[in-house]
């Protein structure tokens, strides 16, 4: 599952930095909502050295040093309007790195400052329901999942984007941002064993999702089979198969075995 | 409701792209930097434990810079890059590749290296302030054509820009009307600098000095032989209401110059609709949404003509159209 998380980590952050790019000015389906969606709004580095020390930070390849040139530029730049984006990028670190504390605190941090940031709500909402496992404050952390999710939601609705960008295109992301939003739903559903509800979110992120995700896929064919429905178990799992990547697809087929010696075809 | 329609028209205008004219000035900057850069690239060659190797490269990275292939060149100015890293010449030609493969970023980075090594020159200055610009960082972007222009005072492009940036993004347009004032008398044959003067003044409502300036520039344009429209549209808008008929062949002018810009097929559909001739205006409204189809204005216009025309059912689906994208595009300067 790393590799998979890698790849959507950095797919988080193609999206960030086109956002930065754009919110900024073009076109972008993350781009920011509510104050930053207007150039006259984008937050501003007030001096070279601060746009040099937030573009190492967003441009950074290795989470490790994406986490310390956060710090650094924290204790550097306190008063930067550029805080949040910060804290957006070492939180997608974190995330890299399977931290999930520190996803956690770097997240409510960016949230702090930008508190109706779609990907930050969204990266949040669906890290928090995986990351609960021994922890005494697991139900409080699920209801701030669903209650992020949520927002999202809102937020989603807000959102006004540039002109230059093709509505189809728009209605894609907006589809693929929603369906996240309720494959956290789902997650917390599941955590709750709110089985029917849970089948019901996977349902629509799953198949709500323009660009299908074997990590959904895989999320319903398991609630199905926690609900007795084997026949939808296997055709989730299958697809979760098909559609990768590897890790999952290993994942899938165990799961397909499990299914009472059902092969994937 | 007509000056509220013809204010929108106006606003309209001043919305459009700033990224284009950017564009425009980079290209620009980049052509005249190109044979400067040549002659760099050509110059004297750079100290070298490979020198065969890293001239042919220079020799390379010049003749592809001149021919704007930019793709090929930017591997080439890295490499010399990693050959001369104090160098600050070869950042900026990667800065300048990595711009023209909009890169802004990449830009930003490479640029920076080439000032951090000690380059302190206009052209540096400008394209970092427009690579700032086009990530809409402008406190940096006004200071880089700060720095432009105090090392060039007689170069009216970091003016141009600044009135741009002030016109398009901020609306402030008596403050911009002083750039391109400044930029006129700089280069009194630019038209665009020209046009954004009398944009400025029509927005500041002193339509007489607006209807003078327009036409100075649309001499330019001719003397030029630009296909720059907005001078024409320009003189359209003023005139549309008082000499309707003066406005219609200014108009007509704008769209056979740039028949890709919705906004002087909407410019031309008003004052067909002013003359009655719906049909007509109908037909450039329709050529305006297919060029711009997520804006806004131009379906809600197509709308309440489709009304007047009686076809109530199209004026609907227009309506609609206009209050899905309404609510999803943020009309703002982009």
């Amino acid at each position: 599952m790393n590799r998979h998380n890698s790849l959507r980590v950095k797919k988080s952050k193609r999206i960030l930095l086109i956002a930065f790019a754009i919110m900024c000015g073009s076109v972008c389906p993350m781009a920011q909502v509510g104050p930053f969606s207007s150039p006259a709004h984008a937050p501003q580095a007030k001096t070279q050295e601060e746009l040099d020390a937030y573009l190492q930070i967003a441009t950074g390849q290795d989470p490790n040093m994406v986490i310390r040139n956060t710090e650094t530029f924290v204790s550097q730049y306190s008063q930067s309007m550029l805080l949040g984006m910060a804290y957006q990028y070492q939180m997608l670190a974190y995330e890299q790195k399977s931290d999930f504390q520190g996803l956690l605190s770097a997240g409510e941090k960016a949230l702090k400052l930008q508190p109706d940031n779609v990907n930050t709500l969204l990266t949040l909402a669906n890290a928090i329901p995986n990351a609960l496992a021994g922890r005494p404050d697991s139900a409080d952390l699920l209801t701030r999942a669903q209650e992020y999710a949520h927002r999202a939601l809102r937020g989603i609705d807000q959102m006004r984007i540039p002109l230059t960008m093709p509505l189809e295109r728009w209605e894609s992301s907006k589809a693929e941002m929603v369906s996240r939003a309720h494959e956290a739903f789902g997650q917390v559903a599941m955590k709750r064993n709110q089985l029917p509800l849970a089948v019901s979110e996977f349902e629509m992120a799953a198949r709500g999702n323009p660009k299908p995700r074997g990590s959904q896929f895989y999320r319903l064919g398991a609630a199905y089979a926690a609900i007795g429905n084997n026949n939808g178990a296997v055709t989730a799992l299958r697809r979760a198969a098909d559609l990768g990547p590897d890790a999952l697809r290993e994942l899938a087929e165990h799961e397909l075995k499990e299914l009472g010696g059902m092969h994937p075809e | 409701m007509a000056k509220q329609k013809l204010q929108g028209l106006r606003m309209s205008i001043a919305f459009r792209s700033f990224r284009f004219l950017s564009f425009c000035l980079i290209v620009l900057q980049t052509l005249t930097e190109s044979s400067r850069i040549w002659a760099q690239t050509v110059g004297p060659a750079l100290q070298s434990n490979s020198p065969v190797s890293a001239d042919d490269q220079k020799r390379t990275l010049g003749e592809l810079m001149r021919q704007m292939r930019w793709v090929e060149a930017a591997p080439i100015a890295q490499a010399l890059v990693q050959t001369y890293p104090d160098d600050p010449n070869w950042h900026y030609l990667l800065g300048v590749a990595r711009w023209r493969l909009e890169d802004p970023i990449a830009a930003i980075q490479a640029l920076r290296e080439a000032e951090n090594r000690g380059m302190d020159t206009p052209p540096l200055h400008k394209a970092l302030g427009l690579a700032y610009y086009s990530i809409n960082q402008f406190i940096l972007f006004e200071m880089q054509m700060d720095k432009a222009s105090k090392l060039a005072p007689l170069d009216f492009e970091p003016i141009y820009s600044l009135g741009r940036y002030r016109e398009s993004i901020l609306n402030d347009y008596s403050g911009a009307l002083k750039f391109f004032e400044r930029a006129t008398l700089l280069q009194p044959d630019h038209s665009k600098s020209v046009y954004y003067k009398g944009h400025c003044q029509e927005m500041l409502d002193m339509w007489p000095e607006a209807l003078g300036t327009f036409q100075s520039a649309i001499v330019l344009v001719e003397k030029n032989r630009e296909r720059f429209s907005l001078p024409y549209q320009g003189m359209a808008r003023l005139l549309l209401e008082t000499k309707t008929a003066q406005a219609l062949v200014f108009a007509r002018k704008a769209v056979e110059l740039e028949p890709n810009l919705d906004s002087n097929h909407s410019t031309l559909a008003r004052i067909y609709e002013l003359q009655g001739k719906l049909p007509e205006a109908e037909q450039q409204l329709q050529i305006a949404v297919r060029l711009s189809p997520n804006k806004p204005g131009n379906h809600y216009v197509l709308s309440k003509l489709y009304r007047s025309l009686g076809r109530t059912e199209d004026a609907q689906a227009q309506l609609q159209t206009f209050q899905k994208l309404k609510a999803t595009y943020d009309e703002s300067p982009q």
